[in-house]
């Protein structure tokens, strides 16, 4: 009887597919160990960016960038406190005094080297800006812009200094100039559309270029303080590209400004190689607003 | 003040996130993410502060009394609750992004608030809804409804969060180092989508559609720069919104997601900002008939108000209309027709109908909107891509590529699925992983922080 018993219980136990405890053992012994090991690794990247940011932090609040004089906070008062003066002035102060200001930005300069094609170092001698792109920052709407009016200063070519080795101002460009479908254009959508003008100076080394048919050897020279872009082309007669410069005003009241350079480019270039362009040309929208 | 405002993202963050670690009562962080929230709120307008206590005792007052009346007089808790919709709708009017009166001797830019004053009014009235729905039950503690409306985590980009969801998380939360850690690489990814990818597609914009010149490309790349820019800003400050939640212990609803194209433009609405428009189409009664005709009434009404809460402006009323009426036809008739399309072409719907419905909002005119259609046909310009728009792209062609491979959903899947793999099979593989992405993630710190840090330095 008791025989019977025994066989059944041990058929039925053969039936039942049990683990092998010590393989499920190890398994899990690995899984734990892997579980601590994830989470040592999370510990570890928290650790990292826990300690960046309060390095930042730390070095943005404690240490002074240098323009400490210029941003002196003033006193607290219940108008400047309710006004939000103060606010403003504490944040002024802050950028302000925000540690390396200038090897922030040659950082940054050096890392967008990697961005793309075309990215160029500022010169640190001439102080001029050339990585950036014509129109960040801008904010007006051509589409929205009334074609009647004529007070804009669409397709600007140049306007800009030229500055020597040692960063100092030596001519001023005020050349607002509508360049027959000149401008920004890189390819041209018909040969109809490819118009020329050149703007040639009287004096030897002084030529300013518009166009897409340029003369053989052709130069526009155009750097800016600290906030522009220089941008400097010498072209063939196959290819010219005309530069748009979107900049402040530039200071001209440098003292050691030589004026035996680069005079004014007059409004209306003469001589020129090609006929005088009709102002609708450059202006793809004629219709008159609905 | 933003959350990529230098002075927020090492100044006062940091300081709440110190001083909200000192104690673990809630009670005490509440207290400190009241008043650095304060602070965030009314930063350069201190009397911003006369309005959150304004508009929140008359939140709290409404919503207790809504309450009472519920049962009592429906009609009275009906009154109430316009009332306060009345009352978030007008400071949103006045303190939002308000243009109508932009000219005029009413002209409300000075009272304009440097906040989320869209996401604020819509918590408020959320708040006495949802307690007139009987979803919730009215605040007692003002304090509580206080760190629910002023919380820094939810201003700027969202998500709209239901007190109901977050009630529990305000009484009661626990920090943990795996909140911590997620929320700091949330963070950090967030900045770098709204600092370094949103600048490089703004410089396209510029070039294409806001440059002197118009183009055919500058027309099209333009505009598509516009889209992209905007969904990196507002992806990234959404995530930076998720991480600094997690932060300080809260777990906040995702408030968009991947565009699925067999949605069609239904889905691609859907995906941006959901928890607002989840919140619209409740109001609407869209989430809850079963009638095509009334959801598509619904979805036209809805897409109005979704208009002019982004900005009560003409131009954002209409492309909120039109993008409302485009998912009323979807749902009428129009998806049964397209669904059965490639995908392909689904894309290219999308596109096209995208660029010419949200197209608009870059306008101020329909001279300038007919303007920029006629040149995406290449109608009127001479030529096909200026030179600063090549520029543009190509000087950022390697960030190009990185924001396609992080929008292009199938793409971005197939990297972190390969990399998942791999670091599931043991763990040192996971190692191997864990540290590229804490590599990429301080790459991503240190790139922003220069960005951030070279235009503060000017």
């Amino acid at each position: 009887m008791a025989r019977s018993v025994f066989g059944r219980l041990k058929a039925e136990g053969e039936r039942i597919a049990l683990p092998n405890e010590c393989e499920e053992n190890d398994r899990a012994v690995r899984f734990l160990a892997k579980e601590m090991g994830v989470g040592h690794y999370d510990n570890i990247n928290l650790l990292i960016m826990a300690v960046l940011f309060i390095f930042v932090a730390v070095a943005f609040l404690a240490v002074n960038g240098g323009k400490a004089g210029s941003s002196r906070m003033k006193a607290v008062t219940k108008e400047s406190l309710m006004n939000g003066e103060f606010t403003t002035e504490l944040e002024k102060s802050y950028l302000d005094q925000l540690p390396i200001p200038d090897e922030i930005k040659r950082a940054n300069e050096v890392v967008s080297l990697l961005y793309g094609f075309g990215n160029k170092l500022t010169s640190t001698k001439h102080r001029s800006f050339s990585t950036g792109n014509d129109n960040s920052g801008t904010s007006q709407n051509v589409f929205d812009r009334d074609d009647d009016d004529k007070d804009h200063k669409e397709n600007a070519v140049t306007m800009g200094t030229q500055t020597d080795e040692n960063g100092n101002v030596m001519t001023t460009e005020e050349v607002v100039k509508t360049a027959p479908g000149g401008g920004t254009t890189a390819v041209a959508r018909t040969d109809a559309a490819v118009n020329s003008s050149a703007a040639v100076s009287t004096q030897p080394g002084e030529t300013t270029t518009t166009n897409n048919d340029a003369p053989v050897v052709t130069t526009t020279t155009t750097t800016v303080g600290r906030h522009a872009r220089s941008e400097t082309q010498s072209s063939t007669a196959s290819t010219t590209e005309s530069s748009v410069t979107t900049q402040e005003p530039i200071d001209i009241s440098e003292p050691d400004v030589p004026t035996d350079t680069m005079e004014p480019v007059p409004s209306q270039p003469e001589p020129s190689d090609t006929e005088p362009q009709e102002p609708e040309i450059t202006d793809p929208f004629a219709d008159e607003p609905i | 003040m933003t959350y990529i405002d230098l002075i927020f993202l090492f100044g006062l963050f940091p300081v709440s996130a110190v001083l909200s670690l000192l104690d673990r009562s809630p009670e005490y962080k509440n207290m400190i993410l009241i008043i650095t929230s304060l602070i965030f709120f009314s930063w350069g307008r201190p009397v911003a502060i006369c309005l959150i206590f304004l508009s929140l005792f008359i939140d709290w007052a409404l919503g207790t009394a809504v309450e009472k009346m519920r049962d009592k007089s429906r009609i009275s808790a009906v009154m109430l609750t316009a009332a306060d919709a009345l009352m978030n709708t007008v400071m949103l009017l006045v303190f939002g992004h308000n243009y109508l009166f932009d000219g005029t001797a009413f002209e409300l830019s000075d009272a304009i608030l440097p906040m989320g004053m869209g996401y604020y009014s819509l918590r408020g009235f959320s708040y006495v809804y949802d307690v007139y729905k009987g979803k919730i039950r009215a605040e007692k503690n003002v304090f509580c409804l206080m760190t629910y409306m002023v919380s820094f985590h939810f201003m700027c980009a969202g998500p709209l969060v239901r007190y109901g969801d977050m009630e529990g998380q305000i009484r009661k939360r626990e920090l943990t180092t795996e909140k911590l850690n997620a929320g700091l690489n949330k963070m950090v990814w967030g900045m770098g989508k709204a600092v370094v990818l949103a600048s490089v597609f703004e410089k396209i914009r510029d070039a294409g559609i806001g440059s002197s010149e118009i183009t055919t490309l500058g027309c099209w790349l333009g505009m598509l720069g516009l889209f992209a820019q905007s969904y990196f800003m507002f992806t990234g400050l959404c995530d930076m919104s998720r991480g600094l939640s997690l932060i300080s212990g809260f777990v906040l609803p995702v408030n968009y997601r991947d565009i699925d194209v067999d949605e069609l433009f239904t889905g691609l609405v859907k995906s941006y900002n959901s928890t607002v428009i989840s919140f619209f189409t409740d109001l609407t009664g869209i989430s809850s008939t079963k009638s095509r005709v009334r959801t598509a009434l619904g979805a036209v009404v809805c897409g109005l108000l979704m208009g002019l809460w982004y900005q009560v402006s003409p131009t954002c009323a209409a492309v909120g209309l039109a993008a409302g009426l485009l998912v009323g036809l979807e749902q009428l008739f129009l998806k049964d027709l397209l669904e059965k399309l490639p995908r392909a072409v689904k894309y290219i719907y999308l596109i096209i109908m995208s660029l010419l419905i949200f197209g608009g909002v870059n306008f101020r005119s329909f001279y300038g909107y007919r303007k920029w259609l006629m040149g995406l046909a290449g109608i009127g310009t001479d030529y096909t891509l200026s030179v600063s728009m090549r520029d543009a792209v190509l000087h950022n062609y390697v960030l190009i590529i990185i924001a396609f491979c992080v929008i292009c959903t199938p793409v971005r899947k197939l990297i972190t699925g390969k990399a998942d793999k791999i670091s599931a099979k043991n763990r040192r593989n996971y190692g191997m992983i864990r540290a590229v992405k804490t590599l990429g993630t301080v790459l991503v710190f240190v790139v922003s922080v220069l960005a951030l840090g070279s235009a503060a330095a000017g």
